[in-house]
This record gives structure tokens, sequence and C-alpha cells, in this order.
């Protein structure tokens, strides 16, 4: 059975970006007590990794049904959410890095989008399923446990707690290793 | 190749062809329950016949609360559809979420859903606006623009918060190879 016209998954409501701001700051922090070369700068390109998949948010500028209308065949701005839209948006990012960045950049920008879609499996949805990791190559949408709801400021407080502890931390380390030295 | 401005320009030229072809092959998918891909609005607001008895997932702004009324987007505009056997108590102006069983055209048993306050939908808005705001200072702090090869160079020392204020030297290019 096909249809043909938008298909609207259940990746719309998502944890605020702050929340996934967080998380990226976070995880990439923490590697880089392990990875010398994983620097500020390679952590904020992490964090705007974690943008990648709202990317979607262009449909609040220009609706699906609007492109449908200029060009004529069905459209849909979810395909943004799914693992082989954040794919290609990461390979835009790594175009757009000099050649010596190429690597280490998209790794961390490919590690944030990877936390955004993580955080996102997680959040409650009517039918209980949540994001298409593996599109297209696969329909399979991953079963959600329902934690929270997008608009709900508990994930940016436990994850903003987080962030702090985590950089609180780093200043730790930071201070310890100078002393040392 | 891609080291180039017209490298990277071709580069991401085939990328965006690439979502010139997954936008609509997403609009396009097939229903399919098992796999989680259940009918929207879109495809149910144009030939309801097609999905009565089916169970489908929608979404809308509250109209009405009693029966309760939201008002769904679909392709060929806004419909109203309303919601029954639903114990979610939400104001007009709140978002509802449902999944359930459309049991005649414009109406929904519902089988789970939730409401999304209007309070909510702001709040996600603001921090997220302020998000943007902060990872957008600390790539101007990082990052430099190299125009003239349309690319991200790394900063090697980054610069000042009172330096983001001055960001068209903060564009420069070329001082950190």
């Amino acid at each position: 059975m096909s249809v043909g016209s938008r298909l609207r998954l259940e990746g719309i409501e998502m944890p605020d970006l702050l929340a996934h701001v967080f998380i990226a700051y976070s995880v990439c922090r923490i590697l880089s007590w392990r990875l010398s070369w994983l620097t500020n700068q390679y952590i904020t390109l992490g964090m705007v990794g974690a943008f990648i998949p709202d990317l979607v948010k262009i449909k609040l500028v220009i609706p699906d049904w609007r492109v449908e209308q200029l060009l004529g065949v069905p459209f849909s701005w979810e395909s943004f959410t799914t693992g082989g839209g954040v794919l290609l948006s990461t390979l835009i990012g790594v175009v757009l890095l000099s050649a010596t960045e190429r690597r280490k950049g998209g790794t961390v920008l490919a590690l944030g989008a990877l936390t955004h879609l993580i955080a996102d499996s997680l959040l409650r949805t009517p039918t209980g399923r949540s994001t298409q990791l593996l599109w297209p190559i696969t329909q399979y949408t991953t079963p959600t446990p329902g934690l929270y709801l997008s608009t709900q400021p508990e994930p940016t407080i436990v994850t903003g707690g987080c962030a702090i502890l985590v950089w609180g931390i780093h200043q730790y380390r930071v201070k310890d290793s100078k002393a040392e030295s | 190749m891609l080291h180039t401005a017209n490298g990277r320009i071709f580069g991401i030229l085939l990328l965006l062809t690439g979502f010139a072809v997954l936008c609509p092959l997403y609009a396009q998918q097939p229903v399919n329950p098992e796999l989680g891909v259940y009918p929207d609005d879109d495809e149910f607001g144009e030939t309801p016949e097609q999905y009565i008895g089916d169970t489908v997932v929608t979404g809308g702004i509250v109209q009405q609360v009693s029966p309760l009324v939201i008002e769904i987007e679909t392709t060929q505009g806004p419909q109203e559809l309303m919601i029954v056997d639903t114990a979610l108590r939400p104001e007009v102006g709140d978002k509802v979420r449902v999944f359930g069983i459309l049991t005649a055209t414009g109406t929904v048993r519902s089988l789970n859903g939730f409401v999304v306050p209007r309070t909510g939908r702001w709040y996600a808005w603001g921090i997220s606006f302020l998000a943007g705001l902060w990872v957008l200072t600390r790539l101007i702090q990082h990052w430099t623009v190299d125009w003239t090869r349309i690319r991200f160079q790394r900063r090697e020392t980054p610069i000042s918060l009172r330096d983001v204020c001055r960001i068209p030297t903060s564009l420069g290019g070329n001082r950190d190879a």
C-alpha cells in the first residue's frame, strides 16, 4: 500500500535544543579527557553537530505543502531527522571544513548528531515509536520508552546539571595538571 | 577535488541532490504499521475511506474541548478532526497528539495520546533560541570562515567574547592557516 503524501512520524517533538547541546558538550568533554586532540574547538563542532537533526525546522519557514505545490511531487522535510538525512547533512558539514580538519571535525559533528538522535529516541510519542535511524535502508522505527516530552523543562535541567558537573570536573583536572607540572 | 571553492560547491550540490531524492522518497513511504509507520493526517485526510478501521497517528491544535476537536494540517489545507474515547483534558490552544483508530471520516477513537500545553511550546522555542546563540558564539570564537575557499578553519587561538562582537574581523579568513 503506497501513499502519495507526506508521512509525519514522531520526530517532530524533540527535547529542546539546549538539552541537546548540553548532552553533546558533556559527551565531547568527557571524551576529551582521553583524546588529547579533542580541544575546545572540536567540542564546539560537536555542539554544532547536535543541531543537525533539527534542520528539519526549515519546515516552519517553508512548509512541506508549499514545496509540494512548487514541485508537484510529495515532499517531506522529515527526512532530515532520519539516519540517512543526518548522514547527508553531516557530510555537507565535512565538505565545508578545511581538508586538514575533516577527519576530526567530521567525527565530532557525527557524534553530536548521534547524541541528538539517541535523545530523540527516548521521547514520548503516541505510537510508542520514535525515530527511523536506518532509513532509507529500512523503515524500522525504534521503540521508545517515552521518558519525556520536548516541551518539558526537566530534560534541560537534568542535562544542564550534568554539563555543569562535567565542566567543574574538567576545571579541576586542568588545575590539577597545571599544579603537577 | 573538494579542496577548492568550486570543488566544495560541487560536493555540496551533489549532497543537496541527495536530499532532493530523500525528501520526496520519505513523503512517499508506504504505510507499514509493523515497522512503526502509520498513516497520518495527509493520508487519512485525503482519502479517509481507505483508512477507516485502521490505526492512525495525528496531532493538532485544540479548537473545542467538548467534544474534543482539533485542527489537523493536510496537503489539502486544514481540517477538523474529532477525538473520541479519550481521557485527555486539554484547553483550547493546546496541542494534542493521538494514536487511535479512524472510526469514520473526521473521527478518531483514541488509544493513546497526550497534551502539549501552549506554554510548553513557547518554552521550547525560547530555550532553543538561547542554545543557538550560545553555540553560534562559541563557533565564532573557535572557528573562522575562509570565504575565498568556502571553508571553515579552526582558530589556533580562540578569540574572546569581546572580539566576537566584532564579527567582520572575526570572519577574516586566512589568519589561521
